[in-house]
């Protein structure tokens, strides 16, 4: 999917704002600019981090990158083309194109569903309309994210940290997408499982060919993993850096 | 099963136990069911110590509670005075009015509460969630009996019949025409029950959806273009059910006691009146039915919602 020349953009934001508001209507409502007027490129194949301190706006513009919240004002594109909003259809076979993994995977898995669910709902509605039927390869799938097939049964109360995180990440494998949107994956967990999980990462960067980005606050890890860094502030894009080593862009 | 055997012995104890408090309590307060007797003057001094012997008002606080149990033990669920008549009798036929009552307005209650709050929620801040907030916050505003009297004034203004579980002459009925009849008088009063519990209900059920369509699985699951339907479905109304599932079970109590308040002004028959009356003449073994069929009711609610819960998770079956 990232054959495309390096320097072409797969995600963009120009000039996004979004707006929260706190509190209740009735009691005097406190307005926050979680992002406010910001651009930025992913270019295909590299792997850009996003690092900012908590109240940058990061998860935010993960969650408008994701197509999951639409800006207040401002455009957000894939693949050069402006995303539209208001065709539900075409929004839900775009979002599988684009996965967001969340910071705490206990959360972010049904407390009800298998392991096997949890990985077969997003397959069975990527297949409801997709037109060639395709199987999904299982064993390949949990190979990539080395997650022992035992776990298919089991709930994800009892799985332990590590595997859930890998359960999330093949969650997000099992569409197919070109782009992965990674959002604190990697804090609070111990350093061991943190290189082990970013080598993975970036292991399926490589042998997928996939477009990374990676929202972060350790600009430590962001150097060291990332080809490009954003650093943001209050909403905004406030300064950018390249890895020294990673003048060619893209990995493929 | 062993679970439920302990919850079982469990229920039994709290129902011993708040019995006897029920007892202690009466005892605290002055007076017993002759006091007021005394004003009457067809009613001599000796005449009233009398009475008071025969029905063993006279005896320690021990001996009558043994009393009272034993009469429970066989059936009767103990004497009432201005009645002459054992408890039983007079709260069968009653108290299948109130069931009737509460359960009817429960139902009702709930159905509107899980279209309201749900359509709500997933429309947050749409027209219908606005004015579902507006109207639930004005119903909470309304005192229970402002709503009763409102109910009255209805009743006036059409044809449906107000005071009574039945017409008068219901007997002489086809049954088609019984049914009817029956739940013509039923619709005011259930109406007004059920406006009473609504609000929190509505609150309630919008929250735990709300929370529900938040939860980052869910927002994984749109991110894999799950649909609308299957996302309510599959995702968030299950993660919504506990919360609510845990209050259907408190609801059956705070539905009864709203109930003997709404009989009292609507004139159902009920046990509401009877139990409002035996709180003020001292009739102490209507009182103490009242009480402890209020708790096993409330009781029975919290089982059965326990139930779901087990029903319902796959977590605890695990």
């Amino acid at each position: 999917m990232s054959g495309g020349p390096a320097d072409r953009a797969v995600l963009s934001a120009a000039n996004i704002s979004m707006r929260y508001r706190r509190g209740g209507k009735l009691s005097g409502s406190e307005q926050i600019q979680a992002l406010d007027g910001m651009s930025l490129e992913v270019r295909s194949g590299e792997i850009l981090a996003l690092v900012g301190p908590s109240g940058s706006g990061k998860s935010t513009l993960a969650r408008c990158l994701a197509f999951l919240e639409r800006p207040d004002s401002g455009e957000v594109g894939f693949q050069g083309e402006a995303v539209p909003w208001e065709d539900v259809l075409a929004m839900r076979g775009l979002r599988r194109r684009v996965q967001l993994v969340f910071q705490d995977p206990a959360r972010a898995v049904s407390p009800r569903f298998t392991t096997e669910q949890v990985l077969r709902e997003p397959q069975q509605a990527w297949q409801q309309r997709a037109s060639p039927q395709r199987a999904l390869d299982w064993a390949q799938l949990l190979a990539e994210v080395e997650l022992d097939p035992k776990v298919l049964p089991m709930r994800a109360r009892s799985l332990s940290g590590g595997q859930l995180q890998r359960l999330v990440l093949a969650r997000a494998l099992v569409t197919e997408p070109d782009a992965l949107l990674l959002d604190e994956t990697f804090s609070g967990l111990d350093l061991s499982l943190q290189a082990k999980l970013a080598n993975l990462v970036l292991g399926l960067v490589e042998s997928r060919g996939l477009t990374c980005v990676l929202i972060t606050h350790n600009s430590a890890l962001a150097e060291q993993l990332a080809d490009r860094s954003l650093v943001l502030s209050q909403g905004r894009v406030v300064d950018e850096r390249s890895a020294p080593d990673a003048s060619t862009g893209g990995t493929s | 099963m062993s679970r439920l055997v302990g919850r079982l012995a469990q229920g039994a104890l709290l129902l011993v136990v708040l019995s006897m408090l029920v007892f202690v309590f009466a005892e605290l307060a002055p007076g017993d069911f002759f006091t007021g007797a005394v004003l009457d003057p067809r009613m001599s001094e000796e005449l009233i110590e009398t009475l008071r012997l025969q029905y063993g008002l006279e005896q320690p606080l021990h001996i009558r509670y043994l009393r009272w149990a034993s009469s429970v033990a066989r059936g009767e669920g103990g004497f009432s005075i201005a009645y002459r008549r054992p408890v039983v009798d007079l709260f069968l036929p009653r108290a299948a009015h109130t069931l009737m009552l509460a359960g009817a307005s429960m139902l009702l209650a709930w159905i509107i509460a899980l279209v309201l709050g749900i359509a709500g929620a997933y429309r947050a801040g749409g027209w219908l969630d606005r004015s579902t907030l507006i109207a639930v916050a004005a119903l909470l505003a309304i005192p229970e009996l402002l709503l009763a009297l409102l109910g009255i004034l209805v009743a006036v203004n059409t044809r449906l019949p107000l005071g009574g579980a039945t017409s008068l002459d219901y007997a002489s009925l086809s049954l088609g025409a019984r049914l009817i009849d029956r739940i013509e008088h039923l619709v005011i009063p259930v109406t007004v029950l059920a406006l009473t519990s609504l609000p929190v209900l509505v609150r309630h059920v919008r929250t735990s959806v709300l929370e529900a369509l938040d939860a980052p699985f869910v927002r994984a699951a749109r991110g894999h273009g799950i649909s609308g339907r299957r996302l309510m479905l599959a995702y968030v109304l299950p993660a919504a059910a506990n919360p609510l599932i845990t209050l259907f079970g408190i609801s059956f109590g705070g539905l009864l006691s709203g109930s003997l308040v709404i009989e009292g002004a609507m004139g159902w028959p009920g046990l509401g009146p009877l139990v409002l009356e035996s709180m003020t003449n001292q009739d102490l073994h209507v009182l103490l039915a009242g009480i402890l069929g209020v708790c096993a009711f409330l009781w029975v609610g919290n089982l059965i919602a326990d139930g779901l819960l087990v029903l319902i998770d796959p977590r605890s079956g695990d």
